[in-house]
């Protein structure tokens, strides 16, 4: 702290031509200490031993640390790291290098009672080079400014201080302040603006409306949507938008959103109406959100006019009905003819019947009773109407048979061809004993179907290659199928080597009644296959046939395949 | 013992005639009474009606019953028949020309003790028709004694 001169130096003893810089350095008023590169002590002034309370004489040629450890009572001392870390920065630079304050305790002697006293030092360190431009010593200069950091510790210094600069500091601050409010303010009003402008143009009509009912705001599409301007919306209540008879529901709604506010749709299942300015209604779909502005709740009403939509499903939900209606009405349609066709068959198999049953009837009694008494071809045109009567019944049978397969229930079970054809053929080899014919069914032939039906559909088809080998010499008849998977339509085969047709008819090989053989050459009705193909076609399948005169015929003919399952089960 | 007869209910004049030939020649003839629709049929049962001084036994050995009937169709013959505790079991024979699944089996619901198809061929309905008066006069014993 003292570093005045001292005045006890007597300067007149000193030649002007050769002072004496010893007494010069030793005496100026300052605090310095001339250390060696490694770091012993070569000078020290008068004023750094006074403020060190050291002597020259005991401090002279000593390593610095030595004669300034760190008082170790403080255990967060620094002195001796900082300072070394200093004078090996000058050393290694050669360039001064000026230390921050720096707590560095001073030793006092024991004479005066020993221990640590409290300094505080602002040092600064500087080489001195020689000639080769390396470190000759290094001056270590310092202020002790333990009194300066005592006052700034009770703060009086400080205030005085820091003063002018709190100011600065101060008037800096506003500054800042000044410019990030500004920022922010204008980042702020640009997306206020920005908002503004998704609002106004929002394709989306939309209100917003605050917590007493009114409109605060109204976008161009709302303007449009309601046939009035943004202004003349703004400032009026919300329910002059809503039907007259939707108002006290709407009140009590609106009161109840605003305890409760939530983004949600608005009137969940029911229809909502809205009326423009005009008066003009509309059925419309209304989205509520809540939104705090100015620190108040309001809502924001989107409004979206669903009349086109709603006519849309209008016309949607008329077609749906007028189609139902004609799809009924076909249905009834149906149903009679399918009734009348019942009916119809039904009184051909009671009506037609009967009056057969007289003719033949009464022919064989006639025969019976008076047979002797008739002469000439009496009996001849009796076997007539007798024979007539009975192929027109015959003929009444086919034909309801052919029109029970176009009505009914279809069954769906899985059913074995195998075992229906060699039950038809085992039937007729039984019928017709006479008859050589060789035959091969294929095992395992399943279909799904109903069982009545596909057995007409094989006895028809076996009972015509039967029929058609009568005139071969080694009848053959087969029934095969091709493979097929689950689910598909499976192809069966049943193919004779019998007298065969001309594929030029084949045409008329399913048509009612069509026949292409001659009556005496093969009697038949021509029902047979008309029936067959009725019922491939019911079960969604189909018939044909490969033929040539002579050769035989292969009736080929699909119905849905089973899996394995079926087989098993059946 | 009683009387047996035969209670034909036909419509059709000349299957009526056919049938009667038929149960002549097996010598039944003379058993047979013959009504010509439902409504005769339930009146000569419960002798009702026309039929209300009828001589002859209480209930017939059987009805040989067609079912296409005027009036009261044949069905519903039986099923007042079946209904009516004093003919609940007199045996009746569905002599029909139908081979209509529903008519037998709606036959058989309300009933009926046979199901006979009446052959096209005329031997066959013939020999069927013998066959059914033989059976159910001299064969078949009646519910009640």
């Amino acid at each position: 702290m003292n570093a005045e001169p001292d005045a006890s130096q007597p300067l007149t003893r000193i030649p002007i031509d050769d002072p004496d810089f010893r007494v010069l350095f030793e005496s100026a008023p300052g605090l310095y200490l001339v250390l060696t590169p490694d770091l012993r002590i070569a000078a020290v002034s008068d004023s750094y031993a006074r403020a060190t309370m050291t002597q020259r004489k005991e401090i002279i040629g000593r390593d610095i640390f030595e004669v300034f450890p760190d008082n170790p009572e403080d255990p967060d001392a620094t002195g001796v790291r900082n300072l070394r870390a200093s004078l090996q920065r000058v050393l290694r630079n050669r360039t001064a290098d000026v230390m921050a304050v720096q707590k560095y305790d001073i030793r006092i002697p024991e004479e005066e009672g020993g221990g640590f006293a409290v300094r505080y030092w602002s040092p600064f360190n500087s080489p001195v080079l020689s000639a080769d431009g390396s470190v000759a010593y290094i001056i270590h200069r310092v202020e002790d400014v333990t009194e300066l950091v005592r006052l700034k510790q009770q703060g009086i210094e400080q205030s005085r201080l820091t003063e002018s600069l709190r100011e600065q500091v101060l008037r800096m601050e506003a500054e800042i302040y000044a410019r990030a409010k500004d920022t922010a303010e204008a980042a702020q009003r640009e997306s206020e603006a920005r908002a503004q402008l998704i609002f106004d143009t929002s394709p989306l009509a939309m209100l917003v409306v605050d917590s007493g009912g009114q409109i605060v705001q109204a976008n161009g599409r709302a303007a449009e949507l309601f046939r009035c301007p943004s202004e003349k919306l703004i400032g009026r209540p919300m329910d002059v938008l809503i039907p007259e008879r939707f108002h006290v529901r709407h009140q009590m709604l609106a009161s109840e959103y605003f305890r409760h506010p939530e983004p949600r749709a608005m009137g969940k299942g029911r229809d909502l109406h809205a009326v423009r300015a005009d008066g003009e209604e509309f059925p419309c779909e209304v989205s509520l959100g809540p939104v705090a502005i100015g620190g108040e709740l309001h809502v924001i009403v989107s409004v979206v006019d669903i009349t086109l939509r709603k006519r849309a499903e209008e016309e949607i939900r008329l077609l749906n009905a007028d189609l139902e209606r004609r799809v009924e009405e076909r249905t009834a349609e149906l149903q009679a003819a399918n009734q009348e066709l019942e009916s119809f068959a039904y009184a051909v198999s009671h009506d037609l019947r009967a009056p057969l049953r007289a003719m033949s009837g009464f022919s064989q009694a006639l025969m019976e009773d008076y047979g002797e008494r008739l002469e000439g071809e009496a009996r001849v045109y009796l076997d007539q109407i007798m024979l007539a009567s009975r192929r027109m019944g015959e003929l009444i049978d086919g034909l309801l048979q052919l029109s029970r397969c176009t009505r009914g229930e279809l069954g769906r079970d899985p059913v074995d061809l195998s075992a229906l054809a060699e039950r038809i053929l085992a039937e007729l080899t039984r019928v017709e004993p006479a008859r050589r014919v060789e035959w091969c069914v294929e095992p395992g032939l399943f279909a799904r179907g109903d069982v009545r039906m596909i057995e007409v559909v094989l006895r028809n088809l076996i009972g015509n290659a039967w029929k058609y080998t009568a005139g071969t010499d080694t009848p053959m008849i087969r029934v095969y199928a091709e493979q097929a998977s689950e689910g598909e339509y499976r192809r069966f085969y049943v193919a004779d080597n019998g007298a065969g047709f001309d594929m030029a008819h084949a045409g008329k090989l399913f048509q009612p009644f069509q026949r292409l053989h001659r009556q005496e050459e093969f009697p038949g009705l021509g029902i047979g296959l008309a029936t067959v193909q009725r019922i491939v076609h019911r079960h969604g399948g189909t018939i044909d046939a490969v033929s040539a005169p002579g050769q035989g015929a292969t009736f080929r003919f699909s119905l849905p395949a089973v899996g394995r399952g079926d087989e098993e089960i059946r | 013992m009683k009387a047996k007869t035969i209670l034909l209910v036909e419509d059709n004049a000349q299957d009526e005639m056919l049938t009667l030939r038929a149960l002549r020649r097996v010598n039944l003839a003379n058993q047979v009474d013959v009504v010509r629709d439902g409504q005769q049929a339930l009146d000569y049962v419960f002798r009702e009606g026309e039929f209300a001084t009828r001589e002859g036994p209480d209930l017939p050995t059987v009805v040989l019953l067609d079912l296409n009937l005027p009036r009261i169709g044949g069905l519903e013959v039986l099923e007042r028949l079946r209904a009516d505790p004093r003919s609940r079991l007199v045996p009746v024979v569905i002599l029909t020309s139908s081979d209509e699944e529903r008519d037998r089996l709606g036959s058989y619901e309300h009933g009926a003790n046979s199901f006979v198809r009446k052959p096209l061929d005329f031997t066959e309905f013939a020999e069927t028709v013998a066959r059914l008066g033989v059976y159910w006069l001299a064969t078949n014993e009646p519910p009640w004694g």
